[in-house]
């Protein structure tokens, strides 16, 4: 008897299996292409393309690592790096800890006008790069812009070149991504400030503590993950940053280069006259690495913020 | 007829074969020919002639506009990949970047033999054919001549107590300049002489120096942006913008600041002349027209910004008929009146321009003869020594120009980092 | 601690900053151009009556004359077949993790969060290389296939597919219908949320898409919106301001009005945490 059943039970659980697995390849499959053709298949290109001098329709001859060198040693690229930097660390310092203020003080108003004041910090989120150079290009216009004729009647200094003044490129981009992103960060931490139970907040206020107490000990704690997610996720995408760069400062120069970042100079090399693609495929890498380590450690350092990741 | 008789004809037959197979004849045996345009207005020519051209050559003309930010990226892609690549293209002279001094790396083929034996080439002003010239190489057909005339604002300029008419150089012009903006309002002027977005060798700055003879380029295509001459016009430059008579060129504004009397001259090509189409209309300024001022003695009184070029993509193989085609769509004396009447563009060849479309006074400008004017100055348009980094060596100065107008650089220090930033691409 | 109608106040301040801009480009995309770029602005010039002085002009000049009503409908047509095609696959493939059981299953799906972290932006020049080799330059395909890829909607999807009672997927097994019935009839209307919620963020994504499309989509026929918009920007000839901005102004209504209506979803989806 037990050889029988023995028989009529591991025949369909072998099938069963095989099933289950031959649905997997066809379920994920699609998406695993994609993302194979997408990602692995690039950084094999990249990879190929970095290692010739391939430049306009030439393929190229096999270079070896000199593109690399090239890179390394090239002040430009640096200079595009540093730009990136103090444009991310600048961005994110304004960006997020203003975010959560305002967060935060969102979290007491009434829910009905919360609604509203929600979304009015989240509209910006929405609208595209190219309408948003637009608009700021126009409002800060140096002649005839909005804000510099608000700035004459209050008294102030009326004629500064907003978007062609090399000392104001910083300041500009980290306003005008702030306006973009500010709202999208604070509408985050609102939702992970409501996570936080009423009670505690009650509790603490019988034991009497102060509002500042209640800010370290309780808050602080509990919107940690959501911290280290935006700080992680901004800090990519700032370091990241083209579409604004590329929008707002259209004359090839990047005001004097100080508005070139690292994707721009990218894009620069590769579709400029000279359309060096293997130059460019090799600062791709460089900037790759240097991006994902900082990520990396930012993950490391900051603790990891999704219970998931 | 005999056997000798009957070689001789064979003979002469191969010959004649011979000949229409080198030269292409004018017959395209109905086959397609495509062609990309990046330039809506000279379109309109096109579709106008097209079934004259269709006929001329037997061939079904098939032209696409394509816009001129996708324009390089999509040729670039299209030769890549081998497909779909147009026969003929009509592309920018500025920023091409199609063309290179080395004829196996320009995305273009070199024309150099077809010119010569043209009759009608040898026609085309050089300076405007010095454009499409690199390494010694002609790889296009200027497509227009875009003389740079002067256009003031009379009225304004007159009531400061300055005739724009009498003044004979740029130095007497930015004195002039001077009385022109010491009329303020909130700290700033309410009049402006000329236009210019500070942003190095372009617009207003681009024009005058090809009048100071000093060149970016020497003839071998490397830099020479530290030449003296080329060093003492950046640095007179700089004073004139420092004098604060330049407001900025503002390409969506200009009609604007022309009507409102905001900006009371610029330097104009061709066609840009019609943005004084609605101020002139307004009839509430009287504007004039008259040659650059000099900037040396007895120096060119023109320049020229813009225009466009046909030319043939590498690795065509009926290229001798595609150039008749060209050339035919360039230079034929039956487009040269209609090109000026409704573009107002001149076709670069002089003998060209003695119909009486040119000859026609300007209601815009109180009746002067703006035509005569631009094909008098046409004549002796300074040359310019163009190569494969030219434009981007132009973006090289435009970035330290903003630091050398923020007073972060001297004009010798901007123009030795550009020197080293442009030698740099010849690597 | 701080009176409440304090900071009331200081939160409408800045409301008011962050609408502004978007207040200007409402304004300015119904008046003709000699009004949008005057300095003062018109309504503190002339006051109220500047409210009559609105006009469809602008309006009619960019959707005709300079056919973007042409790229609207790229825009619409790339925005939903890039929704759909990333449902299918990012469902399929959520099912796969959720549900099934393979090889190498919890390697896979951590190479595929991982993939959300890379800074794939510095390889466009070999991604437009790629995407040329597949034939896909010049095409919506080589847009809206990519979009497809998103590890975020796999992500988001799987977190909510494994709350859903395996039961149900048991009995339906048991009644013998293959999985991809049940992913189609029973999961995905129960999914309703997630695939809400990742259907705003990508038309987020691809309906403000700017350095993608510039580079795949090289005929102005196939112009979306915002690529059409920096054309018609990079015009010096002629630029039209007016049309730009009635443009803009499209191109930043459509997403705004459908966050009003779906404010909820659009805030679960975007923060990543769908609640339920």
């Amino acid at each position: 008897m037990e050889t029988n059943t023995g028989a009529i039970l591991t025949k369909p659980a072998l099938t069963k299996k095989k099933l289950e697995m031959v649905t997997a390849l066809y379920m994920a499959g699609p998406y695993v292409l994609l993302m194979l053709v997408f990602t692995i298949a690039v950084f094999v290109m990249g990879a190929m393309m970095s290692l010739t001098d391939a430049a306009r329709l030439d393929p190229g001859t096999f270079t070896g690592i000199q593109n690399y060198i090239d890179v390394i040693s090239n002040p430009k690229y640096w200079t595009s790096v540093w730009t990136t930097l103090q444009y991310t660390v600048f961005a994110m310092l304004v960006q997020i800890p203003i975010a959560f203020v305002l967060a935060y003080i969102l979290n007491n108003i009434k829910s009905r006008f919360r609604a509203v004041l929600r979304a009015s910090f989240f509209i910006p989120v929405l609208i595209n790069n190219v309408v948003i150079a637009l608009l700021f290009r126009m409002l800060f216009s140096g002649d005839y812009g909005i804000i510099n004729w608000a700035m004459g009647t209050m008294g102030l200094p009326n004629n500064t070149e907003w978007v062609k003044n090399p000392n104001l490129v910083i300041p500009m981009l980290v306003i005008v991504s702030s306006w973009q992103w500010m709202g999208f960060h604070a509408v985050y931490f609102l939702a992970n400030l409501q996570t936080i139970d009423r009670s505690l907040f009650e509790a603490a206020k019988l034991d009497g503590a102060s509002p500042l107490r209640v800010l370290f000990q309780i808050v602080f704690p509990m919107v940690r993950p959501a911290f280290t997610f935006v700080m992680i996720t901004s800090a990519i995408g700032c370091l990241q940053l083209f579409d604004l760069v590329f929008l707002l400062f259209p004359d090839a120069g990047y005001v004097g280069g100080t508005a070139r970042t690292i994707i721009a100079y990218i894009y620069d090399e590769a579709f400029s006259q000279q359309a060096r693609f293997g130059y460019a495929s090799a600062a791709g890498f460089v900037s790759f690495f240097m991006i994902l380590i900082v990520s990396l450690f930012q993950l490391r350092f900051l603790g990891l913020g999704k219970a998931e990741e | 007829m005999n056997t000798k008789g009957a070689i001789l004809l064979c003979a002469l037959l191969a010959v004649v074969f011979a000949f229409t197979a080198c030269d292409g004849g004018t017959d395209g045996g109905g086959r397609t020919v495509t062609m990309w345009s990046f330039a809506p207005n000279n379109v309109v020519e096109w579709k106008a002639r097209q079934a004259d051209i269709e006929k001329k050559f037997n061939i079904k003309l098939v032209i696409e506009e394509v816009a001129q930010n996708a324009f390089f990226q999509k040729l670039q892609a299209n030769m890549t990949a081998g497909t779909d690549v147009p026969d003929i293209i009509e592309w920018m002279i500025e920023n091409n970047r199609v063309l290179d001094a080395n004829p196996a790396k320009s995305y273009v083929q070199p024309l150099d033999d077809f010119v010569k034996s043209s009759s009608v080439f040898p026609k085309v002003l050089p300076g405007r054919a010095a454009w499409v010239t690199y390494g010694g190489h002609t790889y296009g057909l200027p497509h227009d001549v875009h003389p740079v005339v002067l256009i003031y604002n009379d009225t304004i300029w007159k009531s400061v107590g300055v005739d724009v008419a009498t003044l004979k150089t740029w130095d007497e012009f930015f004195a002039a300049s001077k009385k022109l903006i010491a009329q303020q309002s909130g700290g700033k002027p309410l009049h402006y002489a000329l236009p210019y977005a500070k942003n190095g060798l372009q617009s207003s700055m681009f024009m005058i120096w090809q009048q100071t003879g000093s060149q970016i380029l020497d003839a071998s295509g490397k830099p020479t942006f530290t030449d003296p001459k080329f060093v003492e016009f950046a640095k007179k430059w700089q004073t004139w913008v420092d004098s604060g008579v330049f407001t900025d060129w503002d390409w969506g504004q200009f009609g604007a600041l022309l009507a409102n009397g905001t900006l009371c001259s610029f330097t104009s090509p061709d066609w840009w002349v019609g943005q004084v189409d609605t101020a002139a209309k307004e009839g509430k300024y009287q504007f004039r027209v008259r040659a650059l001022p000099e900037y040396y003695a007895g120096g060119p009184k023109s320049a020229s910004w813009g225009g466009s070029f046909m030319a043939i993509p590498r690795g065509k193989d009926n290229a001798a008929f595609l150039y008749k085609i060209m050339e035919y769509m360039q230079y034929d004396k039956s487009s040269i009146a209609t090109r000026f009447k409704d573009t107002g563009m001149l076709t670069p060849m002089s003998e060209a321009w003695d119909t009486d479309v040119f000859k026609q006074a300007d209601a815009r400008f109180g009746g002067q003869k703006l035509g005569e004017l631009q094909i008098s100055v046409a004549k002796d348009m300074p040359k310019v020594v163009s190569g494969n980094i030219f434009w981007d060596a132009i973006n090289d100065y435009t970035e330290q120009y903003a630091q050398l107008n923020a007073g972060k650089l001297t004009v010798e220090q901007a123009l030795q980092k550009t020197q080293e930033a442009a030698a740099a691409r010849l690597k | 601690m701080i009176p409440k109608i304090f900071g009331m106040i200081i939160l409408s301040v800045i409301a008011l900053m962050f609408l502004f801009p978007i207040l200007w480009l409402a304004d300015s995309a119904f008046r003709p151009q000699t009004d949008v770029l005057k300095v003062p602005p018109i309504l503190i010039d002339k006051g109220l009556p500047a409210m009559g002085l609105f006009t469809l002009d602008s309006m009619k000049k960019a959707l005709v004359d300079w056919n973007v009503f042409l790229s609207f409908i790229n825009s619409v047509y790339i925005t939903l077949a890039g929704i759909g095609l990333t449902i299918i696959i990012c469902c399929m493939c959520a099912y796969a993790f959720s549900y099934l059981n393979f090889p190498l299953k919890r390697v896979v799906f951590v190479v595929i969060l991982a993939t959300m972290m890379l800074p794939m932006t510095t390889m466009i020049v070999p991604y437009f290389r790629v995407l040329g080799t597949l034939k896909l330059v010049g095409n919506p395909l080589g847009l809206i296939i990519p979009y497809a890829a998103s590890a975020f909607g796999v992500f988001l999807l799987r977190q909510y597919f494994v709350k859903i009672p395996f039961s149900f997927i048991e009995s339906a097994r048991m009644e013998g219908a293959h999985d991809f019935r049940i992913l189609f009839q029973i999961i995905m209307p129960l999914a309703k949320p997630a695939i809400a919620a990742l259907s705003i963020v990508q038309f987020r994504q691809i309906w403000n898409d700017f350095l993608y499309p510039m580079l795949v989509l090289k005929n102005q026929a196939l112009f979306t919106l915002p690529i059409k918009i920096q054309f018609m920007d990079s015009q010096n000839l002629n630029k039209p301001y007016d049309a730009i901005l009635a443009t803009g102004f499209i191109a930043a209504i459509i997403p705004i009005v459908f966050f009003l209506i779906f404010q909820r979803q659009f805030i679960e989806g975007m923060t990543g945490g769908v609640k339920h």
